[in-house]
């Protein structure tokens, strides 16, 4: 069963005072199946983060459908949008985007309390995912006194806390250090594996490895997809590798037709 | 690197911060139109020029205008250097960026060297330009106040252009001096990251908190307690200061512990409603208390100071009526009874000579003393130690008493007839130890003529008695330092249509100088004049203080706000994306700066409702003011005060909501 369809999304963006038109997605259409881990690979100006945004509901795609859960996120009214986000979306988000003045502990309650749970209940539902993540120590603290591998795991205990259909993140490794990020995607690989769907934007060809499917965009369209199957993650990267350096010589041509 | 290229970065970066830019420019021009004007009218041949006064008592009023013009003076140094504060907090990033792109120090100093320049010319000519304008309406105003017939013609002062010109510059190269420093001392990286650290949660300080309890309620407590106007006096700045001590620590300690009471309290803590909220707050209480404070003194100041001004003023002709029931009053000293007439005739005899049309001629014959209280009575002052104690006791006879109040009443030697504004329905009074019957009220209105004028802040007795004899005696038994052995107090005084002119004055004047120096004459119009220079000046200078602390005050708070909407800025982005609702996004933040705005204000009118009392206490030193106008002068000022913030708040809200929204 598909937990994400996207059905032959366009967005054009319109400048300020009319006039020039911006295609930032041509024509998206594919699906993600319950329990999948997708990662979504392209350069800047892709059209990534507009698609992430648009999956997201923070914003509406010009033509094309969005289903999560079988329900069309283009139908949404804008009151029931950030419901729905709270209750089916969790984010990760490249600078962590935790809130300085609560503690760990209350930045990874914030979506329950958003949804007027109980205390007790909220803790019952933090301890679990806060030891999967080892932050368990951490809890009290605040995000200035943790470091950035760290702040990125409360992230993910915080989107998980409301488990979500789907979990979306958007460079989760762009901040980090080697070792950190190992570890993070490492954890992202255990969650996937308990059924959890994610859907995970990258640069990052390492990142992009840990992954079922990767797929590429370019010019706002799906260039190209890969599976894992049965391989194994070095041969993954490689596949990987391979791809990133045709879609680069796709991109000189482009440029040379347009000198 | 050329001026016009400079001159274009500081005019583009001017209008990219027009949101913190225009409201320096205004709180520039208030107060250098205000300096302006109090400065021109001091120096202004309408009012007091080179000792000539354009009428009588002018030069009272010069006096208040120069003690404004110092006050006006100082705070808008303090004011505009604080307000640059905040236009430089937006500005450092920026310059920052400058740096990085190549500007030298130097060029950066010329660059904030032109943009002061810009301050100069604009606040400084608009500031003189407004004041310009407003000089000769606010002159009417004066005139109006003080009950001076207008007059023709204009002025200009060359001494308040040359002050204002070289005050302000003064203050705007010190800001440009201040800024220079600033942004030289930080490297341009440090100037475009400033304040993005994490910051700890402040820890409750219980000292603090008990300290500011304590002082706030021992401040209200002795603003209940004064009961008298000689208490007021040296209990007002007691518990102004007390007040002030307790507003400062409970803003800025005890609403963190307030907020970390709440928050600890889980099941009221981890709401929707109350979690964004509270943990806001404990970090806002933490960079604003101080400033929050401050602008709750401001506003009790500015609420304080109109309540007084402007129940003086609507309560002027009432209690110069209270104090001269006579229109001409001669106050004089006879060793014999019946002299008393032959100063009365004087008195009708210039009235007729001169040609005053007047009436109600009345004479008194009296002994008064100051006495000093007792449980039941009175007696001969003591050793005094508080003046609380003294009061002033007047003492008729009863045919005294029969010539101006119609009665049959008759009085045995131990019988006197009596009132007290302090105390009614007494039965027995006793006098240096002997009791008296009192046999009935006295019924004021009839010698309420005697009260003397700069006795009014005592309690006052009247008592009268049965006959000459024990008058006399009495009034040897209480009598101490100032009364003249053998001699009793006579008062004349009659009412005139209109008022006199200069010529009828020294006529009844000079026919009473034969008796001496005993005698005093008080001409209430003279009086009038004096009491609305008086208080006319006090209050026209009050309502430019008041006009000017209410414009720092508004600014602070939305300086204060703009500054908070940059940082809240990134958290609502953030909650936006864990799925905050719009609405519910939009209720928080009505709520934390609906608190922020009007906590200090609320406080403000508390502290008024608590000073209420020692306030109209301390203000009868000046004139005796009832409770029921200075009630109600409070609640308008109060009113007037809402409206005005509730305006700013509305504005200051609708720039905040922008800034958070990101647009």
């Amino acid at each position: 069963m598909s937990v994400l369809e996207v059905n032959h999304v366009k967005k054009v963006y319109k400048t300020r005072f009319g006039g020039n038109e911006v295609t930032a997605l041509k024509d998206v259409h594919f699906s993600v199946e319950s329990g999948e881990f997708v990662a979504i690979m392209g350069e800047s100006g892709s059209g990534k983060t507009t698609l992430l945004n648009i999956l997201a509901a923070l914003d509406k795609p010009t033509n094309g459908k969005v289903l999560i859960d079988g329900k069309d996120l283009t139908e949404l009214k804008d009151s029931e949008r950030a419901l729905f986000r709270r209750s089916n979306l969790g984010f990760i988000f490249q600078d962590f985007n935790l809130l300085d003045n609560f503690s760990l502990e209350d930045n990874i309650m914030l979506p329950l309390v958003l949804a007027g749970k109980k205390y007790d209940y909220m803790q019952e539902k933090m301890m679990p995912i806060a030891k999967t993540l080892e932050i368990e120590e951490l809890l009290k603290k605040y995000p200035y006194e943790v470091s950035g591998g760290q702040k990125q795991r409360v992230a993910v205990a915080r989107a998980l806390i409301t488990e979500p259909s789907i979990l979306l993140a958007d460079e989760p490794t762009g901040a980090l250090d080697s070792k950190a990020s190992t570890n993070l995607l490492k954890q992202l690989r255990n969650i996937n594996k308990t059924g959890q769907t994610i859907l995970m934007v990258t640069h990052s060809n390492v990142a992009a490895s840990y992954a079922d499917r990767v797929m590429f965009i370019k010019d706002g369209e799906v260039f190209h997809q890969i599976y894992k199957g049965g391989l194994s993650r070095s041969e993954m990267l490689d596949k990987i590798c391979d791809s990133v350096t045709v879609l680069m010589r796709g991109e000189k041509e482009n440029e040379s037709q347009v000198d | 690197m050329n001026l016009r290229l400079i001159s274009k970065i500081a005019i583009s970066g001017m209008k990219k911060n027009y949101k913190t830019i225009i409201p320096y420019f205004i709180a520039g021009i208030m107060a250098i139109s205000i300096f302006f004007i109090l400065a021109s009218l001091s120096d202004c041949p309408y009012i007091y020029k080179n000792g000539v006064e354009a009428f009588y008592g002018a030069k009272q009023i010069c006096l208040f205008l120069d003690i404004g013009i110092y006050v006006v003076g100082i705070f808008a140094l303090v004011f505009l250097l604080y307000a640059n504060v905040f236009v430089m907090k937006e500005k450092k990033r920026e310059i920052g960026l400058y740096g990085i792109l190549g500007l030298s120090k130097k060029n950066v100093a010329t660059l904030l060297l032109f943009e002061t320049f810009v301050y100069i010319v604009v606040c400084v000519f608009g500031g003189m330009a407004v004041g310009l304008f407003l000089n000769k309406l606010m002159l009417l105003w004066l005139y109006k106040i003080v009950g001076q017939s207008s007059f023709n013609g204009l002025f200009v002062s060359f001494k308040a252009i040359r002050n204002t010109v070289l005050l302000f510059l003064g203050i705007y190269l010190a800001t440009f001096i201040f800024n220079t420093i600033i942004t030289n001392t930080g490297n341009p990286i440090d100037l475009i990251k400033s304040n993005k650290t994490g910051e700890k949660e402040p820890k409750v300080k219980w000292i603090r908190v008990v300290i500011g309890a304590v002082c706030l309620i021992a401040g209200y407590v002795i603003a209940l307690r004064t009961k008298t106007t000689l208490a007021a006096m040296s209990n007002f700045f007691i518990a102004v200061v007390l007040v002030m001590a307790g507003t400062y620590n409970l803003f800025i300690s005890g609403s963190i512990f307030l907020l970390k009471l709440l928050k600890n309290n889980k099941e009221y803590y981890y709401r929707t409603k109350h979690f964004i909220s509270v943990s806001n707050l404990i970090y806002r209480m933490k960079h604003n208390a101080a400033g929050l404070a401050s602008i709750c003194i401001l506003s009790t100041g500015v609420i304080i100071l109109l309540s007084c001004a402007s129940s003086l003023m609507a309560l002027g002709e009432q209690n110069i009526n209270s104090m001269y029931p006579k229109d001409v009053r001669v106050d004089s000293y006879v060793a014999n009874p019946s002299d008393k007439d032959t100063l009365k005739d004087s008195l009708v005899k210039a009235a007729v000579e001169s040609d005053i049309d007047y009436n109600n001629t009345e004479v008194f014959l009296y002994h008064t003393a100051t006495i000093e209280k007792t449980v039941d009575g009175i007696k001969k002052v003591g050793d005094i130690k508080n003046y609380d104690d003294c009061a002033q006791v007047y003492l008729y006879t009863l045919d005294e008493y029969k010539n101006h109040y119609d009665t049959n009443i008759t009085l045995e030697e131990n019988e006197i007839i009596f009132y007290c504004s302090k105390t009614k329905n007494v039965k027995n009074f006793t006098i240096n130890g002997k009791e008296y019957i009192v046999k009935d009220e006295l019924h004021l209105e009839a010698v309420n003529a005697t009260t003397m004028v700069e006795m009014s802040l005592f309690d006052a007795y009247y008592i009268v008695v049965d006959n000459l004899e024990t008058l006399d005696s009495l009034n040897k038994e209480l009598a101490s330092f100032e009364v003249k052995e053998g001699y009793y107090n006579v008062l004349a005084g009659f009412n005139t249509r209109g008022d006199l002119s200069d010529e009828q004055i020294n006529s009844i004047k000079k026919e009473l100088a034969q008796y001496g120096e005993y005698v005093s004459v008080g001409f209430k119009q003279e009086d009038r004049v004096f009491f609305y220079n008086t208080y006319g000046g006090t209050f026209f200078v009050g309502m430019f203080l008041a006009i000017l602390f209410l414009m720092a005050t508004v600014m602070i708070i939305y300086y204060k706000q703009m500054a908070e909407g940059m940082e809240d800025q990134k958290r609502y982005q953030i909650l936006m994306n864990v799925g905050l609702t719009k609405e519910e996004i939009q209720k928080t933040i009505k709520n934390q700066v609906m608190l922020l705005f009007f906590l200090p204000v609320v406080t403000a009118i508390l502290h008024m409702a608590f000073a209420s009392n020692i306030v109209r206490l301390f203000l009868s030193m000046i004139l005796p003011v009832e409770t029921k106008t200075f009630i109600l002068a409070i609640a308008i000022v109060c009113i007037i005060f809402l409206v005005i913030y509730a305006l700013v708040y509305k504005i200051t809200s609708i720039q905040y909501y922008k800034i958070v929204k990101g647009e």
